[in-house]
């Protein structure tokens, strides 16, 4: 077991995760590493379908019953403790339970399926509370619910405390949300596409919120979306990810001024940029992103690729490191324009 | 912009839904969903209609194809043979005026029959307008597969074998298959991931240079629109707030929702940190909106007179470009230079 550095809280290795449904498997994740470090913003982005949210579950232990952590480590740190192995814990066990929402917490994209319809959102942020900090009289519970909320931005959290969500609009849902996520002070916030539901202005609201949880409590966040923009937005470090892989990750001005990646270059320049006006050109990413079924051999990017090889169709690439925090999956870096756009 | 020709002329359309209550139905209320909305769409522009859910322009691109019964206004589309009123054709009138007017939408999953293979959806409209031979028919179900840059072959398969980015290019090459003037894309491309996106919106101004078409397309994303329109209204509750030339919008913002919408846009570009406006609360129920201008209790500029009186929308004119704008702070900017 490799020993923690700096700031790391959480650090997977090389993990692979696999689905089986009807006698097929589906390899997901096919050795993803990276750190997650205090007081910093990892942004984890891709297309649908390439395995982002699979790796928040997976760090949780929240996947669907027929799927399987095939190999790899989800390492855990406290404060002044060992390591521990997220990977080898009994799902759904009592370890695991414990760290849920206390050391780890999720937000999910869609506020409203995450949120019970029938119990008042106060009593869901209190049901969290009481999980983990046992032995509260019910009016301290109450008071510890309402400044939750009242910590997101809700306006008279008293009375909305005793609400139901369909009472709450959808940037309220998600502030309900994120103030249950916050509510026993996680070392980790996990975000799952927290504001694709949302509209531009009450995203930018969330954004603000999220940063400032950041700044104050050094909450590290893993933020999973597939918006360029929002990355450019929040992120410290990136983490591009297609078909299962990481296919570069750095920090954010490295990924998005030096991208070396094919893909993540292809990728900045299929999207239109605000304030660059009708002039711009983009560059759509020719093809369409394979079956998981019927993956290529090597390089899963290789049939969309400018840059591919008779190599690159074998094999696939393993992470080239060209800088102390900056590595990408390809044959074939420096070939192209290295300074991206 | 001045000598073009109008294609469809809209003038204060408004389209309530009533609000039932009780046992016997009673209306109690109505959502005003297109609140008094006058525009223009000049032919061959781009016209992008912006707004956050619930701003009503979804409703407005219905009211203009009459998907959904419009209260009150009118709309004057120019036919061959002169101007009609879109409200006062008869439904067999209507049909086929939507020969002319197409629409596009959001979401390319439920918007084909899982149970037609794509000759099939792709026949309807053309056997409707007159293509009585089959063979005629599979040869420009060909030529509109090709036109959207997939291989004709694929007229014989079933929605479920294609991806979202196809059947989004499906669905344009349905509307384009009757020849129309104007075509209304609702969300064209927001159900797509984002190197599809680029494929699709390229496509759509390729189909507007060859066909000669005129769009309105209409989105929350202002990336998108920034690239593809002409122009550019933005909507709030019901109501066009600003209305002007796309560059002129991004250049000389003057509503100050228009203002906090473009900065609230994350921007993928790190090296540029712009300044955010924050706006406070959540967008006011169109059953209710409030008094005087909609936008008051968010804005960060907000008077006593913006509290009681309702800003119209009026034109200004900076260096030769008209720009509409409904707010009370906006004064009429002295020309540069």
């Amino acid at each position: 077991m490799s020993e923690r550095t700096g700031d790391v809280v959480l650090s997977v290795k090389d993990l692979h995760v696999s689905f089986y449904t009807n006698r097929r498997c589906n390899r997901v994740l096919r050795g993803v590493s990276f750190d997650i470090r205090r007081g910093r913003t990892l942004c984890i982005v891709g297309e649908s379908g390439c395995g982002k949210s699979v790796t928040a579950n997976a760090i949780l232990r929240l996947l669907p019953e027929l799927s399987r952590i095939e190999q790899g480590s989800v390492t855990y740190w406290r404060e002044g403790e060992k390591g521990i192995r997220l990977d080898q814990l009994k799902k759904n066990g009592r370890e695991v339970r414990a760290l849920r929402g206390k050391d780890i917490a999720i937000i999910f994209q869609d506020p409203m399926t995450a949120l019970n319809p029938v119990y008042t959102v106060g009593k869901q942020i209190r049901e969290m509370i009481r999980q983990h900090k046992r032995g509260m009289r019910r009016k301290e519970l109450r008071h510890e619910s309402v400044q939750a909320l009242a910590a997101m931005g809700i306006p008279a959290a008293e009375i909305r405390d005793g609400e139901y969500p369909h009472q709450f609009s959808g940037g309220m849902r998600q502030r309900a949300m994120i103030a249950m996520a916050m509510s026993c002070d996680p070392k980790i916030l996990l975000a799952d596409e927290p504001t694709t539901a949302l509209d531009v202005t009450i995203s930018a609201q969330i954004f603000e919120l999220m940063n400032a949880l950041k700044r104050e409590h050094g909450t590290a966040i893993v933020m999973i979306t597939h918006n360029m923009g929002v990355v450019a937005e929040m992120a410290d470090d990136v983490a591009v990810m297609y078909m299962g892989n990481i296919v570069e990750y750095g920090s954010v001005e490295e990924v998005f001024v030096h991208p070396v990646h094919p893909y993540t270059r292809a990728l900045l320049r299929s999207i239109p940029v605000l304030g660059k006006g009708k002039d711009q050109q983009l560059e759509p990413i020719r093809g369409m992103t394979p079956d998981p079924f019927h993956r290529p051999k090597g390089c899963q990017f290789c049939p969309r690729c400018d840059f591919a090889t008779e190599r690159c169709e074998k094999e696939m690439p393993q992470e080239e490191w060209l800088s102390s925090g900056h590595y990408a999956r390809c044959f074939h870096i420096g070939e192209g324009s290295v300074n991206g756009k | 912009m001045e000598n073009k020709e109008v294609l469809l002329r809209v003038r204060n359309v408004k389209t309530y839904f009533p609000i039932r209550k009780g046992v016997i139905k009673r209306t109690v209320g109505y959502v005003r969903a297109v609140d008094d909305i006058s525009l223009d769409v000049y032919r061959g522009e781009t016209l992008g209609l912006v707004g956050e859910s619930g701003c009503g322009k979804t409703t407005l691109g219905k009211s203009i194809l009459q998907l959904v019964p419009v209260t009150d206004g009118s709309m004057e589309y120019r036919f061959q043979d002169g101007w009609k009123d879109l409200r006062k054709l008869s439904r067999k009138e209507m049909d086929n005026a939507r020969q002319k007017i197409q629409i596009v939408f959001q979401d390319p999953y439920s918007s084909l029959n899982p149970a037609f293979t794509i000759y099939g959806s792709l026949e309807d409209p053309l056997i409707k307008f007159g293509m009585k031979n089959r063979q005629e028919r599979i040869e420009r179900i060909a030529r509109l597969l090709e036109d959207v840059n997939l291989p004709r072959e694929y007229m014989t398969r079933y929605p479920n074998e294609f991806s979202g980015g196809q059947r989004q290019r499906i669905g344009i090459a349905r509307a384009l298959s009757v020849d129309p003037e104007l075509i209304i894309c609702d969300e064209a491309v927001s159900a797509l991931d984002v190197s599809i996106q680029a494929q699709v919106l390229k496509l759509l101004n390729k189909l507007k240079d060859e066909h000669g078409l005129t769009y309105i397309f209409i989105t929350h994303d202002l990336s998108v629109v920034e690239y593809l329109a002409d122009r550019i209204a933005v909507m709030y509750l019901g109501r066009i707030v600003e209305l002007t030339t796309s560059d002129e919008l991004f250049g000389n913002t003057l509503h100050p929702y228009t203002q906090a919408l473009i900065s609230a846009i994350p921007v993928a570009d790190v090296r540029k940190k712009k300044k955010r406006v924050p706006l406070q609360g959540d967008v006011p129920s169109p059953a209710k909106p409030p008094e005087g201008c909609t936008f008051h209790p968010r804005c960060p500029r907000c008077t006593e007179r913006c509290r009681k009186e309702r800003p119209e929308l009026r034109e200004y004119t900076v260096n030769g470009i008209s720009h509409f704008v409904a707010c009370h702070l906006a004064v009429a900017p002295v020309a540069d230079g």
